[in-house]
């Protein structure tokens, strides 16, 4: 933190003492890393809205069912039947890509490297890296000795 | 390298989680060493701490070993020929599985089988056996390189078979281990036929261990195995266990199994009382008190 007094012209009109002006200087050591989204922003907003999209198709697909089953009730025509019957298929479809998407999200975090796969292991106190059937073995030994 | 909380997918076994692929790697700090060696060095310590089983009231749960559980473990890591009579439900099957996860983690190159009168009892062990493996932390488990139903095998090339007690089972193998559950409820025949085939490639071994367990049935093999054993012939360690040795069973409890499996199913199931046991009885007829063994009382009474 550095203390600085800089020209300033209203102190020398109301002829006054300057106040000094705090200045905090930032080293590079103290800066702290921003952590990096696990996507790019766009391709967040792009998942957030094809997620909505989907989820406002599905529940209007829901209400739509529901109606053109009235409709089949009825009027007892095979064609409202079967209209009713696609339009399940075409809900059940959109599900389904609900819950792609989360595993294309998931596929796009690993290809990028950005997914927190909690791969990385503090081997600062570790006192043997190996197999447990190499510890077993270099134990085994020790013991024989 | 693995990390214990959150094993990657390349690290586990097809796909489980809960098991080690062979040839990871772990980084093993100070501590984990020190807990290591403790558990290679005391079967009891490791199972007290590490192993965990299906019990019926309290689910899956660390295994608290009653200390007869303790003795019994000690025996059979002190001797090679174990016969083991006990009741139901006392926990004998418990015991041997702690005590197996704990061989199968800490020997090499051994070779386990499990037979029992039926293969589905014999898989059943295996089950438990299995279900308290996957339980162990991943520093502390071998890499897994089989895992069955019938079988399974670990990195450090140790293998448990699971099968019944037939002439033909477990035939060709060199067994390290041989454990036979409820040996008393082989038929003779089977139970002769597999001591001709599959016991001398066990007992020419100088490290191999037998482990027979069951209740008894009668006066059959198991009976005369028992026998020769109490009379130190056929130089098997005996352990006995009967519904006493287990917290929490009391007379009011032994009443209720009478009054449901009869007076000579109690005996046999739970006070694991053979036909040759000697009782005492009062003669009705003349009043005189004789000694005499069970098989005689029921024949008087029938």
């Amino acid at each position: 933190m550095n203390h600085q007094t800089y020209h300033d012209p209203l102190a020398e009109v109301f002829d006054v003492e300057p106040i000094p002006v705090t200045t905090v200087t930032v080293s590079e050591s103290n800066t702290f890393p921003i952590a990096e989204p696990a996507v790019s922003p766009e391709a967040d907003r792009d998942f957030e809205y094809v997620r909505q999209n989907l989820y406002g198709l599905i529940e209007k697909g829901s209400d739509a069912v529901d109606k053109a089953l009235d409709v089949a009730t009825e009027s007892q025509h095979p064609r409202a039947f079967e209209v009713a019957g696609n339009l399940i298929k075409n809900i059940a479809d959109l599900t389904d890509k609900l819950v792609a998407l989360q595993k294309t999200k998931a596929a796009i975090q690993v290809a990028t490297g950005k997914s927190s796969s909690y791969t990385e292991v503090n081997v600062d106190k570790a006192v043997f890296i190996g197999s447990t059937a190499e510890l077993l073995k270099a134990l085994k030994k020790h013991d024989a000795q | 390298m693995l990390n214990n909380e959150r094993p990657s997918k390349k690290d586990i076994y097809l796909n489980n989680p809960k098991l080690k692929k062979v040839g990871v790697s772990v980084s093993i700090t100070e501590e984990q060493l020190e807990e290591y060696v403790k558990c290679k060095n005391d079967p009891i310590y490791f199972i007290q701490n590490y192993v965990k089983i299906v019990t019926l009231d309290r689910g899956f749960v660390q295994i608290d070993l009653y200390p007869f559980q303790e003795q019994t473990i000690r025996d059979i890591q002190n001797n090679r020929f174990v016969v083991m009579k006990a009741g139901r439900q006392v926990g004998k099957t418990t015991t041997v599985v702690g005590y197996i996860v704990w061989y199968i983690l800490f020997e090499e190159d051994k070779l386990i089988a499990l037979l029992a009168n039926k293969a589905k009892t014999s898989r059943e062990i295996l089950n438990r056996i299995k279900l308290a493996y996957e339980s162990l932390p991943l520093w502390l488990q071998q890499g897994v390189s089989g895992w069955n139903k019938g079988d399974i095998e670990l990195e450090n090339k140790c293998r448990i078979l699971a099968d019944s007690t037939a002439s033909s089972a477990a035939r060709g193998y060199s067994i390290n281990f041989l454990y036979l559950d409820e040996f008393a409820f082989v038929p003779n025949n089977v139970a002769e036929e597999f001591f001709t085939s599959v016991y001398p490639t066990i007992s020419s071994g100088k490290t191999s261990k037998v482990l027979i367990s069951s209740t008894p049935n009668g006066m059959n093999h198991f009976y005369r195995i028992w026998k020769e054993a109490e009379e130190e012939v056929n130089g098997f360690h005996t352990i006995e266990a009967n519904w006493r040795q287990v917290p929490g069973r009391t007379e009011e409890w032994a009443l209720e199994q009478k009054r449901v499996l009869g007076e000579q199913k109690f005996l046999q199931e739970m006070e694991c009382v053979g036909q040759d046991t000697m009782i005492t009885v009062r003669n009705k007829i003349n009043g005189n008190i004789e000694k005499i063994t069970i098989e005689e009382l029921y024949s008087k009474i029938e």
